[in-house]
Parts: C-alpha cells; structure tokens; sequence
C-alpha cells in the first residue's frame, strides 16, 4: 500500500500501537477461551485477564468499584444503556449542542416516553458562559445533564468537572462522552463528579472497533438492563441474575476486544497524556496556521480556554469556498491523505457552525501522527486551493 | 489445614476475592462449583486455605460480596 496520512482518529484510530496488535494476537494464541464460562485453564485464564483488565480501566478512570465498569460493543451502546435504562417519564434532560447522535437520537425516542430534552449552547461561548447557560436552565424537574467531554466536530473540550458541580448542587445525575476525550484528556469519575462514563474503546483508546465501556459511580442509579441472556451463572433461572457487572453483559464478551483496550490504556499510561497532546498540538497547531491563512478556507473551530487546554485541539474542521467538504475529502484521498467529510453524526452543532450546507471536512489527529504528515497535508491542501478549486 | 469454597455470584466477583485472597498470602484458585453447591445451577467460587474467620474478614474488608463459605469435600480439594 502507498504510504498515507492518516487524520481520521476521531472515527477510528488507524493503525494500532504495535503493543495493541502484539497483545491481541497473544490473546488469540494463547488465552481465547470464553471467560465466566468453563472452568479449564484456558477459560479461567481469560476470566481472569478479563478482570485485571476491568481492575485497570477503572483505576485508569477513577473509578473505585471495577465491578461497575461494564465493557459495551461501542459507545453508543453504552450510552443507550444509561439514557433509556435511567430516564423515566417527566424527567428532564440537559444536552450540549455538540452532542453525538448516539445521545441525541436515544434522547428523541424517549420524548415518546416522555422524557424531555432541552439544549444548553457552546458553540461561540467561552466556558464560564457555557456554565452560566446550564445554570439557568436548571429546575427541579432535571434529571440529568449531559456532556460531550470532546466535540467530534470542532475539538471543543467543555468543562466537565465545572459541570459536575452544577449537577451535585442541584441533585442532577452526571452523564459524561469521553468517547472523543478518553485518552487524550484526562477523567477521574470521582474528582470530576461524572455519574455516569460511556466511551468508545476504538478511537484514542487505541482498541479495537467493537469495544466500548459504561462506567457507573457508586451510588448511582443502577439502569434498567436491555438484554438478557446466558452470562455463565445461574443457568438454570429463566431470569437474568442481578449484579454488576455480569447483569449488563449477556453472551460471550469480546475478549481480544478487551485485550485490547488494556494494551491501549498500557500505551497511553506510558506515553503520558501529556506527550500525546503534545504531540496531537505539534499537528494540529500546523494544519491550523496553513487553514487560518489560506484564503478561500473558513475554519470551523471552537476556542478551548479557561479548561487549561487552550492550542490544543485533536479535532478540528473546515470549508473550502466553492467546494464540497466531500470533493474536498476526495482530493485529499486522491493524494493519500484520509479526513472525514459531511456531517459527522451531530447534527445539532451545524447550525451554530453555519456548515448546514453540507458539514464540513475533519481532520482528527493521534498520538502517531507527525509533523511530517501535518507538513503533507498542509501542502496538498494549498495546491487545491491554488489550482482554482482542484 | 482447613480448605473451604467460596461461593460469588459471578465470575467477577469470584476473581475480585481471588485477588484479595492472593494478596493476603492465602493459596487461592478460581474453580466452577458443583452443581450441587448453587441453587440455580452454574457459578463460580474460590477454593482456598486457612481461616474461615480471616478469610470473611478480608472480603468483607475489600467489600467483595459472596453468596455462601463452606469447607470443602475430600474430592473438591483438587
């Protein structure tokens, strides 16, 4: 394959630490038995890697009971699991208008169920008004608020410790998306007040796709389960045993999947997050400098300040005049460079970004990003710009 | 020394006192139980060694929940 850049992280990171790669394949060799399953070495050995993963994770989140991390197929899942197992009629729902569809459109099919949903501006605001605007919108009657920790779209980092804290103060439970954050920017569950953590495992977790994880305070409310099935206890009741967190994972859970996810956490402890958002700044303060002085290109950014991560962004987007966002994203793969075109599954933020028209392109970056791969894309983007729209 | 099974109610929490027991010094091994020694059929437990009193202090310490403790029979000393 020819060489590529690849700026596409925030769907999936691509490729895998070779740690992650040399983990799974282990895995696969060595221990794949069905964990909680049978009790021969094979399967006790992956039950019991199983849990030192969960053990790992919630240490890594600041979660004091591993028991209460639940591995999901994928974000989405996760946050389904918590918005319509925790929600009931009459609540009200506080959502961010950079939100993903994975809450937005569980949050719509409970209006049916009347659940009430009610969103708190971001885009444009600094974040002590992005605070103020929750503030105001607060009554009795809200249940929980919701927090996109990272915009898919701009890079929008929001304050959620901040946001914690109105929640505390008005009794409200705490719903966090670090699907975009896990990994880059740190959460601890405990110091930021987040009730409830839903992430995917597959983007700067560095796991692979199929991974993802719901992780519950103590003392928050347990949700109503989806599904039932066969968790390896109990066979012989009709009825899904309770319990965390075997009650939330029925069938066979996805071991290389969870493999990998220790071996990324692994990757990233020892990278520090520090390093890899410097490395993440390194690009994206290139790719940034070209856009912002580029003409015929709007960017469509969103500033992080008082959060401590202002010039940080591992998200970013923008327009070309005169051009798609997808003929953009098309060029840009004509000459080996992988970005994401359209609306990227949040609807909501596009009104604000004024991108109705047909989104925009995305450039999301990693830890293995380099400024060489910044330098390309800088350079491929100004010849389409000069070539008088590619 | 007295052996004993210790009953969890799942795979889980069968790991976690496992963990605590291994820490503690105490030779511990994840098995399946008997179909005899659950209600529902299929469950995990931790066979283990020493004292009975001890070995409910330390997970009730750590807050790992178990469903029963009981010595274990000659053929489940394996």
């Amino acid at each position: 394959m020819k060489p590529f850049v690849y700026f596409d992280h925030a769907a999936t990171t691509f490729p895998k630490p070779p740690v992650v790669m040399r983990a799974v394949s282990a895995c696969l060799e060595e221990f794949c038995g069905n964990p909680g399953r049978s009790a021969h070495r094979i399967g006790l050995l992956s039950a019991k890697r199983v849990y030192e993963i969960r053990c790992q994770l919630a240490q890594f989140f600041g979660l004091s009971q591993p028991e209460n991390l639940i591995f999901c197929a994928n974000a989405t899942w996760a946050l389904n699991l918590v918005l319509q197992g925790v929600l009931h009629r009459g609540d009200r729902v506080l959502v961010s208008e950079t939100e993903h569809n994975s809450v937005l459109r569980p949050l719509k099919a409970l209006e049916s169920r009347g659940v009430f949903t009610e969103v708190y501006p971001v885009i444009g605001l600094n974040d002590l008004s992005v605070l103020e605007e929750i503030r105001k919108r607060m009554t009795p009657r809200v249940r929980m608020i919701v927090a996109n920790h990272v915009s898919n779209v701009t890079g929008r980092v929001l304050p959620v410790s901040n946001i914690g804290t109105i929640a505390r103060e008005h009794h409200a439970l705490f719903l966090v998306d670090g699907s975009q954050s896990a990994g880059v920017y740190p959460i601890h569950m405990k110091d930021m007040q987040i009730d409830y953590l839903c992430l995917a495992g597959h983007k700067s977790m560095f796991g692979m796709q199929g991974t993802g994880l719901c992780l519950i305070a103590p003392g928050a409310p347990i949700p109503q389960s989806m599904a039932q099935g066969g968790n390896g206890v109990l066979s012989l009741s009709l009825t899904m045993p309770e319990g965390m967190p075997e009650q939330f994972e029925p069938g066979t859970v996805n071991v290389p999947g969870i493999v990998s996810l220790g071996a990324g956490a692994g990757y990233i402890r020892k990278m520090t997050m520090e390093g890899i958002r410097n490395n993440i700044s390194n690009c994206s303060r290139r790719c940034l400098e070209v856009l912002g002085n580029t003409r015929g290109i709007h960017l469509k950014t969103d500033e992080n300040d008082e959060n401590g991560y202002k010039g940080c962004t591992s998200v970013l987007s923008f327009v070309v005049e005169g051009l798609s966002p997808e003929r953009v994203a098309a060029y840009l793969d004509e000459n080996t460079i992988c970005v994401r075109s359209g609306y990227h599954c949040a609807p909501l933020i596009h009104r604000s970004l004024q991108t109705l028209s047909g989104g925009t392109v995305r450039l999301s970056f990693s830890a293995l990003n380099t400024v060489h791969d910044a330098e390309i894309f800088c350079q491929t983007i100004r010849s389409l710009t000069a070539s008088g729209n590619g | 020394m007295e052996q004993y099974i210790i009953a969890f109610s799942s795979v889980t929490y069968a790991n976690a006192g496992m963990a605590v027991l291994q820490n503690a010094g105490y030779p511990s091994r994840l098995i399946r139980l008997e179909a005899s020694r659950t209600r529902n059929g299929c469950g995990f437990g931790v066979l283990t060694s020493g004292s009975r009193y001890k070995i409910r202090q330390l997970l009730r310490n750590a807050g790992v929940h178990y469903s029963d403790i009981f010595p274990a029979e000659a053929d489940e000393r394996r």
